[in-house]
């Protein structure tokens, strides 16, 4: 997996419909102008302004460089494709916590959410990441519950 | 005369009322944790001293604001030492700070002389520390007493002027104004100041605020290099190491000194330059050292000198760096504008009202900045064989542990999975900027000063009743602004035009 142009020119173009769009949901905001000159909606149209301005720099800059290097331009840096897969595993694991956190409560969520981040980036037996998923997960449990006094969620095991 | 005894008294009388607040148990304690905290995360490669403050921010909620940034001020410090232990036993630095420190410090382990080098980069760094914190007395006050004349106009000026400094000094100025606009932009989500109403907030209640800062730099600052290791596979050695060479003598140290003098200058001076930072000043202090030497060829063969100036400058730019913040109230690196965000949090604004309303505060940091170089050196020779423990931790153990404390410190702000998604979210895009080469320090820059900026901008023209000149007819925001835009322009020109006519010349 490369890093290459396309990809660059890809988020410069991501870049402008982001900035376009949160020009376009500010507008709006003129009305709501009360006494200073310039209205809610002027900082959030100039930041969006600078961003697409310096997308199109750059997007000029890439054109630039794929035209005079050629078959050069579609090398780029290299990455494993796998690291990206479990970067992807990851933030799965990552979005299924907080999902699965409130419902679990706070100890079983973080053990699962250890055990399955150890996994994915494999290296460590099962036994040794259950045993320090746990471990953890309790460890934090005590520090932020019991020393720091934060309410954390105890799922369906209110009765701890 | 009398003016310069009475400004003497007054300075005493600061500085006695700043070290009354830090020489208690919890302000020592605190400076303690701190630098244990920021040598073992800078000792670890791939975590550095801003990923470290950004981890143990939930933790600073319930302490009193002094003691959270005391601590802040030892993570700072023992941060940019620890970042040399991996530089000298692996040859990988731990944070980018320490990468020169790599050139002559792991040829000294090679040799068999790891003590020497351990110990001169221990000492260099408490050096470079203790002359920045001295440097940070002298030149904070007087910047502070000039800044109380400033009014909306010049604090939009140098707001800009911090922000295009460190888009113009990334690899790509395009690039990096990209990233500060995007951090200023996301800063405009939530309550307009003036107005009232809420800004993309999309009927989400949560949204209302704005994205809170605590979460946003846990997933910018600490998710996205989490993900950026995992993404890098950045892989670290197994460390064997036994104490048995010697440490550096004194007549060792006397040696280096003139290396740790110029190192720490030069990091005085280019912390105080918005994003230059350490990664920068290690360089130069390195450079320089060499050119100076009467035995360059020594250098990269392991010379005690080649550690000791990167040694020195780095620690020689958390002085520097706390110049900006603290007088102008305007953070100069990604570390300064955590400690930014716990003031910020705590109910404080740094800046020259601080010197006024709160004098114990910023006079307890410089008080604390130098004592935490000396505690440093306690520190990391009491524990130097814990930290290669700790560096010898698998790292799938070490990443899956640092991202459950990030979640649940996240959560412990407002007990809202919101700010867990906050974390995921800031997460996500900070890794897009790293692997894409744009600066995520100029996007929490721009993030945590979006409001200072936006309301003196709008003050600014209030005041002058919609007239846009008012940013250039003020003399002193004239001045800065036209530096800004001569910053923006140079990069554009190094980074484009001098690019394209030495690659014409080949």
């Amino acid at each position: 997996m490369t890093i290459t142009i396309k990809s660059r020119v890809i988020l410069n173009i991501l870049w402008i419909v982001i900035a376009g769009a949160f020009y376009w949901v500010s507008m709006p905001y003129s009305e709501a102008r009360t006494f200073d000159p310039i209205g809610p909606h002027v900082f959030p149209q100039l930041m969006s302004t600078v961003i697409i301005l310096c997308s199109l720099g750059n997007l000029f800059m890439l054109f630039r460089e794929s035209g005079k290097q050629g078959a050069d331009a579609r090398a780029g840096e290299e990455f494993e494709p796998l690291n990206f897969v479990k970067v992807l595993l990851v933030l799965a694991a990552a979005a299924l916590y907080i999902w699965i956190m409130p419902m679990a409560g706070y100890f079983l969520g973080t053990a699962f959410l250890l055990f399955l981040v150890i996994q994915i980036q494999g290296d460590i037996g099962i036994k040794i990441n259950f045993l320090v998923s746990c471990g953890f997960a309790l460890m934090l449990y005590l520090l932020f519950a019991k020393v720091l006094h934060i309410l954390l969620p105890h799922g369906f095991l209110e009765f701890i | 005369m009398i003016l310069e005894a009475e400004l003497l008294m007054d300075f005493l009388q600061n500085i006695a009322l700043g070290s009354s607040v830090v020489f208690t148990f919890k302000g020592l304690a605190s400076i303690v944790a701190g630098v244990i905290a920021g040598t073992i995360g800078g000792a670890i490669p791939g975590i550095n001293a801003s990923m470290t403050m950004a981890i143990l921010l939930p933790f600073t909620w319930g302490l009193e604001p002094i003691v959270a940034i005391l601590m802040y001020v030892g993570i700072y410090c023992g941060g940019q030492y620890g970042g040399s232990i991996p530089s000298v036993l692996i040859g990988t630095p731990g944070t980018p700070s320490s990468a020169a420190t790599v050139m002559d410090g792991y040829p000294l382990h090679l040799q068999g002389k790891t003590g020497m080098a351990l110990g001169m980069s221990l000492y260099a760094s408490a050096f470079g520390g203790i002359v920045s914190s001295i440097a940070l007395m002298i030149f904070a006050i007087p910047l502070a007493k000039v800044a109380l004349a400033f009014g909306p106009p010049e604090y939009f000026a140098l707001s800009l002027l911090g922000l295009t400094l460190v888009a113009s000094l990334s690899s790509d100025v395009f690039k990096g104004l990209i990233a500060a606009a995007l951090g200023l932009l996301l800063a405009t989500i939530g309550l307009d100041p003036f107005a009232g109403i809420v800004r993309f907030g999309f009927g989400t209640e949560q949204l209302i605020e704005g994205f809170e800062l605590i979460p946003f730099y846990m997933g910018i600052f600490a998710l996205s290099q989490v993900l950026y290791i995992i993404f890098k596979k950045i892989q670290r050695v197994v460390v064997e190491y036994k104490i048995t060479s010697k440490y550096p003598s004194f007549k060792d140290f006397v040696r280096c000194l003139p290396a740790m003098i110029m190192g720490s200058f030069i990091g005085m001076f280019v912390g105080a330059m918005p994003g230059a930072g350490a990664s920068i000043a290690c360089w130069l202090g390195y450079n320089e050292a060499k050119r100076w030497s009467k035995h360059p060829e020594r250098f990269g063969k392991g010379a005690l000198e080649g550690v000791a100036a990167p040694e020195a400058t780095n620690n020689g730019v958390t002085g520097g760096a706390m110049v900006p913040l603290l007088s102008l109230g305007i953070p100069g690196s990604s570390s300064t504008a955590i400690m930014l965000g716990v003031l910020i949090i705590h109910g404080l604004r740094p800046g020259p009202m601080l010197f006024v309303t709160n004098p114990e505060i910023p006079y307890a940091i410089f008080v604390s900045l130098f004592l935490s170089n000396i505690v440093m050196i306690f520190v990391a020779l009491m524990l130097i064989k814990l930290l290669i423990k700790v560096v010898n931790i698998p790292e799938s153990i070490m990443n899956a542990c640092i991202l459950a404390i990030i979640f649940v410190g996240a959560y412990s702000v407002n007990n809202s999975m919101f700010d867990i998604f906050t974390v995921l979210l800031f997460g996500v895009i900070g890794l897009i900027l790293k692997i894409y080469d744009y600066p995520i320090t100029a996007t929490a820059l721009g993030f945590v000063l979006g409001y200072l900026v936006e309301t003196n901008f709008r003050r600014s023209l209030t005041l002058s009743k919609g007239d846009w000149s008012i940013f250039m007819t003020n003399p002193i925001s004239m001045v800065i602004i036209t530096l800004a835009i001569i910053s923006v322009l140079y990069a554009v020109y190094c980074n484009y035009f001098k690019k394209q006519k030495g690659t014409a010349d080949i």
